[in-house]
C-alpha cells in the first residue's frame, strides 16, 4: 500500500462525495469543450464560406469605384503584372491565394463576349523568382501564398485545395491550378448559349482555343465569359503586362484588420478595398462565440471551484478522527496536505477527461442540430479545459489542505 | 529512556486560564509498565499526548533517548512518532474504509516501506494475534476486541520501543481486556516500555508503577511486587 492508494481507497469509500466533485469538474470542461468546438466549427464554416465566396480583397487601379465584386475587372484600367510578383514576394501573412485577372472585349461566332485572362497556380510555381521564397513554395503545394499564420480565430485557415486537375474548382475557388496557354474555359451560360462543349475548339481574338472545361452555373458575370490563360490573353490583345484587378483570398481574421493596410503600403498606387462588412461581422461573432465559450466555463469553474472547496471541506472535517490517526501514526502534516490535494488532482483529471468526453458527444450533437455545423476536436479547448479543472481542484482544495493538515491529533481523539 | 522535566500544560479561554497539567516530572526506564490514572479531566490524556509529541507542553521538555521532542521540527516529531513511538486508543481508530491487513500496514505506508515487507510483516503481527484468518476483514466486520488487536498490531508494526495508550480496555469485554494486558505484559518483557492511561484498577493494579492525577498534580505509587517480578 501507498499514499496514493490510500487516497483512491478513501475516494471508493465516499463515492458520492468523489462523484459530486467530478460532475462539478465534468460539467464546467464538458461547457467549455462543448461550445469551443461548435465555436471552432462555426470559424471553419465561416472561412470556408468566406472562400466560397471568393476573393475578400481587391487590389484595383487607382480611381475605380467598385460597383459589381464580381465584374471587378470590368473597368477599363490596368494595374501592372508585377504588383503580383510584389505581393507575392512580400510574403504578407494572411494571403491565402491570388488571381490576377485581365478582361478584354472579343468576339464569338460574331457575338460580343468578354475573355479573362487568369493565372493558374502552375505559372507561380514557374517563377524562379517566387520559388526562391521558401515559404511561397510551400504555399503553392499546399495553400496560402503568404507567411504561416493562425487565421480565422486562431486557427489555421481552411482553404479547400480541391482536385488540381479539376477546371471547374474555378467557380468555387477562383483558382485554377493549371491551364495551358492554348486552353480555355467557358461558362455555363454561354457555352448553353452557344452550344459549345469540352474538347471543342473555338476562335478567340484571331486564335483557336481549345475548350478544357465547362463552368458550372455561379449566377455572376463569369457565367457569360470564357476565360483563358492571362499571358495569352495580354499576347493576343497586345496590352503588355497588365491586369484589371488583383483578386486577393486572404484569411478572413486578416482581412478585417492589418492586410488591406499592408498591402496600401505595398502598392502605394493601387486601391486596396474589402468586403469588410461582411468580413468584420463574421469575425465579431466568431470572438463573440469564443469569448462566450470562455466566460461560461470561468463561471462554470468559479461555481465549481467553490463547490469542490465546499465538498472538500466537509470531506476534512468528516476525516477530523482518521487524519489525526494518521498524524499520531506519523504522517506529517505536508503528507497530510499532500493526500488531500492528490485527491483534488485525481478528481481534476478524471472530471476533466469525462467532461472532455461529455462535451464533445454534446457538441456532436448540438452542432449539426442546432447550428448547422459538423463538430470537429477543439485541441486548445481539450487542453485548456484539463489544465484549468486540474488547476481548480488544486486552488479550490489548498484551504482544506490547509486546514486538515494543521488538525489537532489530540482533538480528534477527544472527538472520538 | 523517557524524561519528563517539569512539564505543564495550561489553555486559556478568554480571560480564564485553565491548568490542564501542572509542573509534572517523570523518569521511565526501558521496559517499565507506567500507568496514569485519575478522574476525568484531570488531565491523564493531556499528558499522554505530550510524551507522544503531539500536544505541546507550556513549559518544561520531554526527552525521549535524549531527544527533546519540542525543540525539533514538525517534521522530524513525525518521524519519531512513525518510528519509535506506539499509539494505541481507547476506539482503536481503525481506517474504516481499510481492511485489518491494510490498517497495520498503514505507519509502515507512511515511512514508504516497500510493499512486500509491509504485507509479509502486517500479515505476521496479525497472526500473533490470532487475526490470521481476518487480514482482509474491515473493522466493522470484526468484534471490538478483535478490532483492538488489530489496533496493537498496527501499533507494533514499526516495533517502537515506547507504546502510549488510552484507556485501550475500555470498550473491551473483561476476556479481551485480560488478552490485551497479557499481551502488553509481555511486550515489556521483550524491552518495550508501556504507558497506559486507564481507569480500570486492575489495569492499574498490574503496572510497575502508578501517576495518579489529581486536579493537576501528579503523585506516583510504585507497585514492588509486580517490580520485583518484572
Amino acid at each position: 500500500m501507498n499514499v496514493h492508494s490510500l487516497v483512491w481507497k478513501e475516494m471508493r469509500r465516499r463515492p458520492g462525495q468523489s462523484l459530486t466533485a467530478l460532475l462539478i469538474v465534468a460539467l464546467g470542461v464538458s461547457a467549455l469543450v462543448a461550445v469551443e468546438s461548435v465555436v471552432a466549427s462555426s470559424e471553419q464554416k465561416v472561412a470556408s464560406q468566406m472562400h466560397q465566396l471568393g476573393a475578400n480583397i481587391l487590389v484595383l487601379p487607382e480611381g475605380v469605384t467598385l460597383q459589381d465584386y464580381h465584374a471587378a475587372d470590368a473597368h477599363g484600367r490596368s494595374l501592372p503584372e508585377e504588383y503580383v510578383t510584389r505581393i507575392t514576394l512580400a510574403q504578407k501573412v494572411g494571403v491565402e491565394e491570388l488571381a490576377p485577372k485581365l478582361s478584354v472585349p472579343a468576339q464569338l461566332d460574331g457575338e460580343p463576349i468578354i475573355v479573362t485572362g487568369i493565372l493558374p497556380r502552375t505559372e507561380f510555381y514557374k517563377k524562379s523568382a517566387w520559388q526562391s521564397v521558401d515559404l511561397l513554395t510551400s504555399g503553392l503545394e499546399g495553400t496560402g501564398v503568404g507567411k504561416k499564420h493562425e487565421g480565422c480565430g486562431g486557427r489555421a485557415c481552411q482553404i479547400a485545395t480541391g482536385d488540381k486537375t479539376d477546371l471547374s474548382s474555378y467557380a468555387v475557388t477562383r483558382i485554377v491550378h493549371e491551364l495551358d496557354m492554348e486552353s480555355a474555359l467557358v461558362g455555363s451560360g454561354l457555352a448553353k448559349s452557344t452550344g459549345i462543349v469540352t474538347g471543342q475548339e473555338i476562335e478567340i481574338l484571331g486564335s483557336t482555343l481549345e475548350v478544357a472545361g465547362i463552368l458550372p452555373a455561379t449566377g455572376t458575370s463569369d457565367d457569360d465569359r470564357v476565360l483563358a490563360h492571362l499571358h495569352q490573353v495580354q499576347e493576343l490583345a497586345d496590352t503588355g503586362p497588365i491586369v484589371n484587378v488583383i483578386e486577393v483570398i486572404g484569411c478572413c481574421e486578416e482581412a478585417a484588420t492589418g492586410l488591406v493596410g499592408e498591402l496600401d503600403d505595398l502598392l502605394p498606387d493601387a486601391r486596396v478595398v474589402t468586403i469588410s462588412q461582411i468580413v468584420q461581422t463574421q469575425v465579431t461573432v466568431n470572438r463573440l462565440m469564443n469569448r462566450l465559450s470562455y466566460v461560461i466555463f470561468a463561471i462554470l469553474m468559479l461555481i465549481g471551484g467553490a463547490s469542490i472547496a465546499s465538498v472538500m471541506f466537509a470531506n476534512v472535517s468528516e476525516r477530523r478522527r482518521e487524519l489525526g490517526t494518521l498524524m499520531a501514526l506519523g504522517a506529517t502534516p505536508a503528507m497530510i496536505s499532500r493526500m488531500i490535494l492528490l485527491k483534488a488532482s485525481t478528481v481534476g483529471v478524471v472530471g476533466g477527461v469525462i467532461g472532455h468526453g461529455l462535451g464533445l458527444i454534446a457538441a456532436w450533437i448540438a452542432g449539426p442540430q442546432f447550428l448547422g455545423v459538423a463538430t470537429s476536436v477543439s485541441i486548445q479547448a481539450v487542453m485548456i479545459g484539463l489544465l484549468v479543472a486540474v488547476l481548480v481542484a488544486l486552488v479550490a482544495s489548498y484551504p482544506p489542505a490547509r486546514k486538515a493538515a494543521h488538525l489537532d491529533p489530540c482533538l480528534c481523539f477527544q472527538d472520538a | 529512556m523517557l524524561q519528563i522535566e517539569s512539564i505543564s500544560k495550561n489553555y486559556t479561554r478568554g480571560r480564564n486560564t485553565v491548568h490542564a497539567l501542572r509542573s509534572t516530572s517523570i523518569e521511565v526506564e526501558a521496559g517499565e509498565f507506567i500507568a496514569i490514572v485519575g478522574p476525568s479531566g484531570s488531565g491523564k490524556s493531556t499528558l499522554l499526548s505530550m510524551i507522544g509529541g503531539m500536544l505541546s507542553p507550556t513549559s518544561g521538555r520531554v526527552l525521549l533517548n535524549g531527544e527533546s521532542l519540542y525543540e525539533i521540527s514538525v517534521k522530524q516529531r513525525s518521524r519519531l512518532r512513525n518510528e519509535k513511538i506506539g499509539f494505541l486508543f481507547q476506539s482503536f481508530n481503525l481506517v474504516s474504509y481499510l481492511n485489518a491487513i491494510e490498517n497495520v500496514q498503514l505507519p509502515m505506508t507512511l515511512y514508504g516501506t516497500d510493499r512486500m515487507n509491509q504485507h509479509n510483516q502486517a500479515k505476521h503481527l496479525l497472526e500473533r494475534f490470532g487475526l490470521g484468518e481476518r487480514l482482509d476483514h474491515k473493522p466493522t466486520e470484526l468484534s471490538a476486541g478483535q478490532q483492538q488487536r488489530v489496533a496493537m498490531a498496527r501499533t507494533l508494526a514499526m516495533g517502537p520501543k515506547l507504546i502510549l495508550a488510552d484507556e485501550p480496555t475500555g470498550n473491551l469485554d473483561p476476556e479481551s481486556r485480560d488478552m490485551i494486558l497479557k499481551t502488553m505484559h509481555d511486550l515489556c518483557d521483550e524491552g518495550r516500555t508501556i504507558i497506559l492511561v486507564t481507569h480500570d484498577t486492575a489495569v492499574s493494579a498490574s503496572a510497575h508503577r502508578v501517576f495518579h492525577i489529581a486536579d493537576g498534580h501528579t503523585t506516583e505509587t510504585v507497585n514492588k511486587e509486580n517490580r520485583e517480578a518484572a
